[in-house]
């Protein structure tokens, strides 16, 4: 039995742009054990909703807080120390680093090895092994050396993921992981980032989705957001229940086979 | 009450300069998207071409009336010879790292001021008798200010308001406009981009010379300058913002009289000064007062 | 535990590789050593520069090459450096480790707050302050001349070394002597020293906030902390350099900065990053050809190699 704790919580977030409202009075909270799928159509705020989440952007009105810290005052550097990762939508790598050196990076923060400026990098026995774990997690073994640039699209993205899972953290946001895969390797993708999870003691997945076969496969809450508000909050079983936010947002009923 | 005067009135003269070499710089910024150290070279060539031109000029028995256009069309020349053949150098770097930017630039900078030393020395040169040839204008018993500077102030308006008028009313100027907020639509819309690249630097190039040819007669050509004018016109581009015409007149005229009052006040603060408004400037509000592009 | 042994073997054949790799820079050492052996002391001389330009331009490349951040302004902590050693030149102190001590501090003690206001800023803003506060130095070493001596500089006379005993030596067989494989040692250690920094965390880190600063932080990289280091660093090596470069000179003065500057900026243009011993070569050649081509033609000094560079 799973103890209930909440580890990020969000309170009454705004987040205004000018005029324009992304977000309205955003209330959630996220708790161990959790894979949270966020899920809306364009333009809803997801990106938004993440980015203030992981205290990129600062709220207009209300905090974040994540384990008891106000995210906006720690910065991304303190957000990892204390166990929470991203990844981006966009491809974010190291170009020149290679595979290796790109998931080093995240084991170093994690190791705390980060002030170690008089021994060598290659000789780091406990670094290593963290790479060559999560590169064969994530199918990266035979890459280790590969310059991040020379990477396919889906494998940057995968490297941006995994890198973030190098971490440790405790929860990790995942925007649009599988996009830019195509589908038949969509599913491998998702096993493989459970897999991760399970393995490296990650207590909470969020992940913003658009493919609804992943969504209602594999997380187990689904917060659908619309016009910067959140329309639904609850089990698969419950936002299939429905129906307004079926046809916003899935577009039609589909039968999960 | 005279110290004041001459403040003023220096301050906007150097302001008037500044703004011209800023223009410059903001143009080939915006459509090329380089930043120009190189503007700095061209604004002591300028200096130093016009003197030349001058010292031929007096040979000649030229009148003193005709030393301004002199100087302006020593710039223009010497841009036209200098514009393209260095715009094709710098195609290489266009869609590199800003850093290959910077230090090719900076090369050429180097590069610049070994030739002017090649060419006329090392020694400081000055034009005599210029810059009171045009008289004075007296406006209280103790108060006189030289015409030279009223003339220049003129020029460099009549020059930035021609410049504002070509940009926003011909046809050039849209296609340049065009091309600077997006150039593969321009170049889709059979804009011969290159040619508008080429242009557009001579353009920027003929800013500075013009420039130091009008300044050199208040002052002196030396080999430094170059570097001199680099930080105070950066200095103006970013307490006016990146991509903002009117940023730059504010930013030239703010180190303008910074400038001019150091001279007059603190002689040995007049370089500290421009610096310590840059670093404030970019500590407080890096993206300058009234940045269009950040 | 098969998966992982086979990538262990792959670790250690990249530092069998190194080994290979040190062959080169082994070499170079080893013709600097043997250097005043074969040539005329005036090109011994020349080497004292190529050799202090080295290590200023080790340290550029460990803020440029593998932090990204491109200082125009580097030239400033070579002139502390030398201003460092003719002022205690001046005063009965000549001991060459205190020299190197005392400008090390200075150079410290000035790169902190100057760094910890650039390193905010990147790319062409970080350029820019960085030359605007050397050319503020190049202001105050020009205009207050009683403190500073003004455009003539102050004179450094040939410090002294403590392990060895140089009274009865003149100056030209101490700089080609004792000073010469003094500043040798130096530079080797100097060299490990970057090694060692680069092959730890510290390079790794400095190259991935590089690549991708904000991808860097989201990692856990201490992304200002780190850039301050790499500041830091870097301008201890130049001041280093700049007290190696100015010694056989015998003059601190405000050219200097400049003459420095288009050293700099050229040499780095070569540096692309890692190459550190590739940093070295580029160096020597620099000041070589330099020293050379001035001698042909005091003019054109700087250009052949910048439009080479």
């Amino acid at each position: 039995m799973v103890v209930n704790v909440t580890l990020l919580q969000a309170q009454n977030v705004r987040k205004l742009y000018g005029g324009f409202c992304a977000l309205d009075d955003v209330t959630l909270s996220i708790n161990d054990g959790e894979h949270v799928s966020i899920i809306g159509p364009n333009g809803a705020g997801k990106t938004t909703l993440v980015n203030v989440l992981t205290g990129l952007v600062r709220p207009t009105a209300g905090n974040v807080t994540f384990k008891g810290h106000n995210v906006v005052n720690l910065g991304a550097v303190r957000l990892a120390r204390l166990g929470m990762a991203r990844s981006f939508q966009l491809v974010n790598i190291f170009p020149q680093l290679s595979v290796g050196e790109t998931i080093a990076v995240a084991a170093i923060s994690h190791l705390r090895h980060g002030e170690r400026f008089f021994s060598s990098t290659a000789r780091n026995r406990p670094v290593w092994e963290i790479v060559e774990r999560v590169a064969a997690i994530f199918g990266f073994s035979g890459k280790l050396d590969q310059p991040a640039k020379i990477l396919s699209q889906g494998d940057k993205k995968l490297l941006d993921v995994a890198s973030a899972f190098a971490l440790s953290p405790e929860i990790i946001l995942l925007d649009e992981p599988t996009s830019g895969v195509s589908t038949a390797d969509k599913s491998t993708i998702m096993r493989v980032l459970v897999q991760a999870a399970r393995q490296m003691g990650i207590k909470a997945i969020i992940q913003i989705e658009h493919d609804m076969d992943i969504v209602f496969g594999y997380s187990n809450r689904i917060i659908a957001v619309h016009n910067g508000r959140i329309l639904a909050d609850g089990s698969p079983a419950s936002i299939r229940a429905r129906a307004d936010v079926m046809a916003t947002i899935v577009g039609r009923q589909r039968d999960h086979a | 009450m005279l110290a004041s005067a001459n403040i003023l009135v220096g301050g906007v003269f150097h302001a008037a300069v500044l703004f011209l070499v800023a223009a410059g710089l903001q143009i080939v910024f915006g459509v090329q998207k380089i930043v120009n150290l190189a503007c700095g070279s061209f604004y002591a060539l300028g200096a130093y071409f016009g003197i030349s031109a001058l010292a031929w000029a007096a040979a000649l028995k030229v009148p003193a009336i005709a030393f301004i256009p002199i100087l302006i069309g020593s710039g223009l020349l010497l841009a036209i010879v200098l514009g393209p053949s260095v715009e094709r150098l710098l195609r290489l770097i266009y869609d590199r790292d800003e850093h290959f930017q910077i230090l090719l630039t900076f090369a050429l900078v180097l590069i610049f001021e070994d030739a002017i030393r090649l060419i006329w020395g090392a020694v400081p040169l000055q034009t005599i008798n210029v810059y009171f040839a045009f008289g004075e204008l007296r406006i209280a018993s103790d108060l006189a200010i030289p015409n030279y500077n009223l003339i220049v102030i003129a020029a460099a308006a009549l020059i930035s308001v021609a410049f504002g008028w070509m940009l926003k009313r011909t046809r050039f100027g849209r296609i340049v406009r065009a091309t600077a907020e997006n150039k593969q639509m321009s170049e889709a819309l059979c804009v011969d981009v290159s040619k508008v690249y080429m242009a557009v630097f001579t353009l920027g190039v003929a800013l500075g010379t013009v420039g130091g040819a009008l300044v050199v007669p208040a002052g002196a050509a030396s080999i430094d300058m170059g570097v001199e004018l680099i930080v105070d016109a950066f200095a103006v581009v970013i307490i006016g913002g990146l991509g903002s015409m009117p940023g730059a007149l504010i930013g030239a005229l703010i180190v303008g009289f910074v400038r001019s009052a150091a001279i007059w006040l603190y002689p040995e603060f007049e370089l500290l000064a421009i610096y310590v408004i840059v670093i404030t400037v970019l500590i407080v509000r890096p993206q300058g007062l009234l940045a269009r592009t950040a | 535990m098969t998966t992982s042994t086979a990538p262990i073997a792959a670790r250690t054949a990249t530092t069998a590789t190194s080994k290979r790799a040190l062959a080169l820079p082994a070499l170079l050492f080893l013709l600097i050593f043997i250097f005043p052996f074969v040539a005329g002391p005036h090109y011994v001389i020349l080497m004292f520069s190529a050799m202090g330009y080295a290590i200023a331009l080790l340290g550029l490349n460990l803020l440029f090459g593998y932090t990204g951040l491109l200082s125009l302004g580097h030239a400033m902590f070579l002139a502390i450096g030398a201003y460092t050693a003719g002022y205690m030149t001046s005063t009965r102190i000549t001991n060459f480790e205190l020299i190197l001590l005392v400008a090390v501090a200075i150079g410290a003690t000035v790169a902190v707050p100057i760094g910890l206001l650039c390193i905010r800023y990147v790319k062409i803003y970080f350029a820019m302050l960085t030359l605007a506060f050397s050319m503020l130095l190049y202001s105050f070493l020009f205009k207050f001349y009683h403190l500073t001596g003004g455009d003539e500089g102050i004179r450094i006379k040939v410090p002294s070394l403590t392990a060895w005993d140089l009274s009865g030596l003149d100056t030209l067989s101490v700089l080609t002597g004792p000073l010469y494989y003094y500043v040798f040692a130096l530079l080797v250690l100097l060299t490990a020293l970057m090694r060692c920094l680069t092959s730890s965390s510290l390079g790794l880190q400095l190259r991935a906030i590089r690549e991708n600063q904000q991808k860097a932080e989201y990692l856990g990289v201490n992304v200002k902390r780190y850039r301050l280091v790499a500041f830091v660093i870097a301008a201890v090596y130049g001041v280093l350099g700049g007290v190696i470069i100015a010694i056989p000179v015998g003059l601190a003065d405000p050219s200097s900065p400049i003459g420095f500057n288009r050293g700099i900026s050229s040499s780095c243009c070569c540096s692309a990053a890692t190459p550190i011993f590739w940093a070295h070569y580029w160096a020597q050649s620099y000041s070589f050809s330099f020293r050379i081509s001035s001698c042909l033609s005091p003019n054109i000094g700087g250009s052949p190699l910048v439009s080479s560079s």
